[in-house]
Order: C-alpha cells, then sequence, then structure tokens
C-alpha cells in the first residue's frame, strides 16, 4: 500500500465524488433529518432554560442548580460578563449572588440577588427558571413548605420522546449513507463506466483503490456524525471513546459499501439490494424506537453492535465496561468484513478483467 | 542479438474451458513496432491483458524490461503506458485533471500537462469536462494519458478503432514519433492497412494461438501471389479479365501472348496485402 496514492485517490474521490447525488444526500440528509426531527418533535429550537451564574462566596444554591438536569447551567467569573451574555441572548437569565448568600439566608436575615432576564427568552423557561430557583433557596434555607403536593401522572408512564426514540435512527442512516453508501456507489461507478482499469495499471493497487474508497467512506461518516452529535448536543460524558467507537463503525459501514459494490453490477441493482438489505440494517433503530418490542431483538443484526455503544454513549451517559463487549463485537465483525471485502474484490475483479 | 522489451513464453489463459490464449511464444526488441492482429475474440485482449498485469497467466510467463509481470507487477507498470479500445476516462473531470490524476499515480515529477494535450491537439480543450468531448478527442486524450509516465513500452488497443481520419492519422503520426523516441509499441488491432504502414513486425493471432510471426514485407514475399490483372475486350465486345502470375518461367511469354493477341484496356501489378494473408494462413477473415 502506498500513502501517497491512497491520498491522491482520496482527494479525487472528495474534489469529483461530491458532485455525485449519494455524495451530496450523505451530507445534506441526515442534517436535514435532524433539524425536520428537532423542528417538529424535538427541543433544539427551545432546548434547555440557560441559566447563567456569577457566585461571589461558593454557594450552596450554584451546586443544587447544576445538579438539574433541566437546566444548563455555566459559572461566570464577573457580573459584567453575565450582563453582557444575558444582554446578547446567550444565557435566558443571570443570577449573581452575593459572598454571603447562604450564610444570611441560613440565619434569616435578610440578603438580595441580582436576576438578570434576556428580554427574549421564552416563557416557559423563564417560568422553569424561576420555579427552580424559589425550590432550591428555600432547600438552601432548610425550611420546609406547608404545603403538601400530591402528584399525578397522566399518559404513558414510560413516555419517550419522539426526538429521542428517532435519534438511533438518525445515527445509523448518517454513518451507513456516509461510510456504506458512498464508497459503493463509487466502486460501481468505477467498473460501470470501466475507470478502474485505467488506475489498474498505474503503480496504484486494488488495496490502495479500496482503501481510498473505504477511506472517503470513514472520514465522510466520521464528519457527519460529529457534526448530527453537535446539533443534538449529544457528545455524553465521554467524547474520545465516542469518536473512537465512531471510527470503528465507519470503517464497519465502508467495509460493508466495498462488498456491495464489489459484488453489484451497475447502479440500478444496487439501489434494489439496498432497499432489500433496508430492513435488516436500520432493524436496531426501529427496534430503540419502540421500547414496547423485546429489546433483545436488536442484538440479532449487526449493525446493533454499532448503533448500542453509540446510543449508550451518548444518551445514557455509559462508561467503557458499559459498552466493552459490544465494542468487540463490533471490531471482530469488522474484521471479518474487511477480509470477505479484500477476497471478494480479487475475486470479482479478476472475474470482470 | 537485441534487447527484449517484452517476452512471452508459453503464455496461456482459460475462460473455464475456453483456451483463450493457447501457450504462446513471441518477443519484441527496445524500440520495435509489433503488430498483433486477429479478428474479435482471438486472444489478443487477454494477451494484452496478460502482459500489462491485469490477469494472471494460467501458465507460462510474460517479462517486460527484464521483470516478471507476474511478480513485480508495480515496477513494470511504472514503465508502461496502455490505451484501451474503448474510452474510459473521468468525464466529470477535465482532460487537464485526468492526465494530472494519473501523473500523480505514477508520481510523476514536474509533469507538464498542458504541452502533452498540445502534442496530441487537445491544447485548447484541456479546461473543459471530458464529457463533452468528441470520440476522437477521447481517443487522444485516452493515447496522452497512456504517455503520462512517458513509459518505455507503450500498449495499444485498437487506437484508431471508429475514428475519423483526421484523428486516425494524427494517433498514428503520435505512435511513430514515440517509436523514434526508442518507446516500444505493442499494437493491437485488425486494421491490416494500419499495421501494414506502422509496424516493423506483425504477428497473426487466431483461436489463442500465434499462426505466423514476421515483417509485413517478409510476409508478403512468402506468402503473397505477385500478379499482373489487366482487363481486355473479348470476341464479343465485352470487358474480360486476365491475370498473369509475376516469377514464373512463363511470365514474359504470357505477357508478350497478352499484348499481341489482346486489346488491353487496363493493365496494373498487384501484391498481397496483409488481409490476404491472414486469410490464406488462418482460412477465415478479420471480421
Amino acid at each position: 500500500m502506498n500513502i501517497n496514492r491512497i491520498f491522491t485517490l482520496v482527494k479525487k474521490e472528495f474534489l469529483f465524488g461530491s458532485k455525485n447525488f449519494i455524495f451530496i444526500m450523505a451530507v445534506v440528509m441526515p442534517v436535514v433529518l435532524t433539524l425536520v426531527i428537532s423542528l417538529l418533535v424535538g427541543t433544539l429550537f427551545s432546548g434547555k432554560p440557560r441559566l447563567g451564574i456569577v457566585d461571589q462566596g461558593h454557594s450552596q444554591l450554584t451546586a443544587k442548580l447544576d445538579q438539574l438536569d433541566y437546566l444548563t447551567t455555566e459559572l461566570y467569573p464577573s457580573a459584567e460578563l453575565l450582563h453582557t451574555e444575558v444582554e446578547r441572548g446567550a444565557l435566558d437569565m443571570g443570577l449573581v449572588l452575593p459572598a454571603d448568600f447562604d450564610r444570611r439566608l441560613q440565619a434569616e436575615a435578610e440578603t438580595g440577588m441580582d436576576l438578570l432576564i434576556w428580554g427574549e427568552s421564552l416563557l416557559k423557561h423563564r417560568t422553569i427558571l424561576a420555579v427552580s430557583l424559589v425550590r432550591q433557596i428555600i432547600d438552601v434555607a432548610g425550611r420546609e413548605i406547608p404545603v403538601n403536593t400530591a402528584l399525578v401522572l397522566l399518559g404513558e408512564e414510560a413516555n419517550i420522546l419522539w426526538d429521542v426514540r428517532l435519534f438511533p435512527f438518525v445515527v445509523i442512516i448518517t454513518i451507513l449513507l456516509g461510510g456504506m453508501m458512498v464508497p459503493a456507489t463509487s466502486l460501481v461507478e468505477e467498473k460501470v463506466k470501466r475507470t478502474y482499469r485505467a488506475l489498474l495499471i498505474t503503480p496504484a493497487s486494488l488495496r490502495d483503490i479500496l482503501t481510498a474508497k473505504g477511506l472517503t467512506g470513514v472520514i465522510l461518516a466520521l464528519f457527519e456524525g460529529l457534526l448530527i452529535l453537535s446539533i443534538n448536543r449529544a457528545f455524553g460524558s465521554q467524547p474520545a471513546t465516542l469518536i473512537a467507537v465512531m471510527i470503528i463503525s465507519g470503517i464497519f459501514a465502508a467495509a460493508t459499501g466495498i462488498i456491495l459494490g464489489v459484488l453489484v453490477k451497475d447502479i440500478s441493482t444496487l439501489f434494489t439490494v439496498i432497499k432489500s438489505l433496508g430492513i435488516f440494517l436500520y432493524a436496531p433503530a426501529f427496534v430503540f424506537m419502540f421500547p414496547e418490542i423485546p429489546q433483545w431483538i436488536a442484538q440479532i443484526f449487526p449493525t446493533y453492535y454499532l448503533l448500542n455503544p453509540i446510543i449508550e454513549l451518548t444518551m445514557n451517559n455509559a462508561t467503557w465496561a458499559d459498552i466493552a463487549t459490544d465494542v468487540y463485537i463490533l471490531i471482530g465483525l469488522t474484521i471479518a468484513l474487511i477480509g470477505v471485502a479484500g477476497f471478494l474484490a480479487r475475486r470479482a475483479l479478476d472475474a470482470d478483467a | 542479438m537485441p534487447n527484449h522489451a517484452i517476452t512471452a513464453e508459453n503464455l496461456t489463459y482459460r475462460y473455464g474451458d475456453l483456451l483463450a490464449v493457447d501457450h504462446i511464444n513471441f518477443d519484441v526488441a527496445e524500440g520495435e513496432i509489433l503488430g498483433f492482429l486477429g479478428p474479435n475474440g482471438a486472444g489478443k485482449t487477454t494477451t494484452v491483458k496478460m502482459l500489462t498485469g491485469q490477469m494472471r497467466p494460467k501458465e507460462g510467463k510474460a517479462t517486460l524490461l527484464g521483470m516478471d509481470v507476474t511478480t513485480q507487477t508495480e515496477k513494470v507498470q511504472a514503465q508502461i503506458g496502455v490505451c484501451f479500445e474503448i474510452a474510459n476516462l473521468y468525464e466529470q473531470m477535465t482532460g487537464l485533471e485526468n492526465l494530472k490524476l494519473f501523473a500523480q499515480l505514477f508520481s510523476v515529477k514536474n509533469f507538464d500537462a498542458r504541452a502533452l494535450l498540445d502534442r496530441v491537439g487537445l491544447g485548447e480543450r484541456g479546461k473543459d469536462r471530458v464529457e463533452g468531448y468528441s470520440k476522437g478527442m477521447k481517443q487522444r486524450l485516452m493515447v496522452a494519458r497512456a504517455l503520462v509516465n512517458q513509459p518505455r513500452i507503450l500498449f495499444l488497443d485498437e487506437p484508431t478503432e471508429g475514428l475519423d481520419p483526421v484523428s486516425a492519422e494524427s494517433i498514428r503520426n503520435l505512435i511513430l514519433d514515440e517509436a523514434k523516441r526508442g518507446v516500444t509499441i505493442f499494437l493491437t488491432t485488425h486494421d491490416m492497412l494500419e499495421a501494414d504502414k506502422l509496424c516493423d513486425r506483425v504477428a497473426f493471432i487466431d483461436r489463442g494461438k500465434i499462426a505466423v510471426l514476421d515483417t509485413p514485407h517478409n510476409l508478403k514475399q512468402q506468402y503473397g501471389k505477385r500478379r499482373v490483372k489487366a482487363q481486355v475486350t473479348g470476341h464479343d465486345g465485352k470487358l474480360e479479365n486476365r491475370e498473369i502470375r509475376l516469377d514464373t518461367d512463363a511470365t514474359a511469354t504470357d505477357l508478350q501472348k497478352l499484348f499481341s493477341a489482346e486489346k488491353v484496356i487496363t493493365i496494373h501489378s498487384e501484391e498481397a496485402s496483409l488481409e490476404d494473408i491472414f486469410i490464406q494462413i488462418t482460412g477465415r477473415g478479420l471480421a
């Protein structure tokens, strides 16, 4: 294998393949899908209420507010900076706590705090922030509220928001479109137009050509995946592990794409095969979408082992120990797919020659 | 003894039960133009694929510039240029981009794509996408692409097939220029006139075997019938054909008799074409 030649071929794929319909789809579709889902059923454009705090005395209130997962809190070093951030709309609310806030509160002495509110913030955000603030102040003061609240849950108890249900679907589409479809269509086009023959009489080997196509898929899947996670603010607590898993998933998808590209003779057949394989590839995402379905069913499908670690890391703050088994299986499957892709490529292209 | 640029020893290829190339042996000297002639399906393209490392021979060995094609494929491919019969260019790219891509794959330093395009008469169209080129232009670009790495051996598969006379002539001139530069040329064609014009030697391949390999001149000497063809007015006033073979004991008498006894309307000498010789040797034409 020659790195320079692989780089030349990857550059060719990005410069000239990017005019291809599938390439454009792979770049645009996941983003559009994410934005549409977020707009229709999600919280992307409203998000969590954002609270900025300037804490001059290490108040317990700051820690308590920070623990609330339905708020986004951020500490600021100065009241001036906080003022600027609220004014420009980066925060819904800004809170300036004096140095002796907790002591005075607990001593039942009079105290104060400055509350800055962005004029264009949503009413629901202001309400959530105000109610949360009052509840936590009472908590810090150590007093009981003379009201007992009876909670009555209406609707399904295990209700999961639709943007959460659809997130695995967006993730798998992102990885498979970029990682699998781009190398597959590129290889089929080279076969149909016989350009791969011209490449094969240069010093570039079949391995160089396939590696370049696979690498294009991996880069695209990774880039798009990171973009989708950024839009969804879903990097979890272990971003490095997440990126590593996404790279392996990209390689898995690219190897599958190479196998399809080698076996399929033309673009229309490729689309027919993809449609037939669709349920097999996307099945784990559908299982995740409907928690009523026994979740073990997803494990039957190979794509579960790329999807589950990503979902666990992004949505459930999983650790390496939680996902290690799935990742090892994913690595095993990926190595097997690379082996099959190499073997089939040599055989099929020889036969085609 | 000349250095051999190409050597084929018992080169054999089978597609299942079909023996496409049957234990062929030949050498091509450095700087020589060898014409590889035969009808469709004779085994020409399969032979080229084995010589250029695209296919591994089932038996035998191909050596290019002293290197075994099977074991030193990459080194061999760095020294050769191949022009395919069917255009396989990147049509979304411009002519310049096509050449630059291949120059990078061959690791050519200081590559002047524009000069090469000028050589094939495409200098003005270098920045246009290939999808807008005519068939002749694409074929010229294919030849230019084969020359990107300044190859020592050039394989040309039907380079003028289906081209207009001007494009065909410009490609023939390019082939002769390369030959003058010392490049060995392996020309696959079924155009016998082209082979006669360009080639130092020609090989006739039929049903996977080389039927004959020699210079066009020697083949004509050996297999050709040198003769004179005449049209005369017969007794009833109609035109009749007369044929007199040259180089026989009776030639002089027959010619004298022709002019004295008959009214000769036209007369011209004829030598056998390569196509005639091919039919004579293989028993079938080139179609």
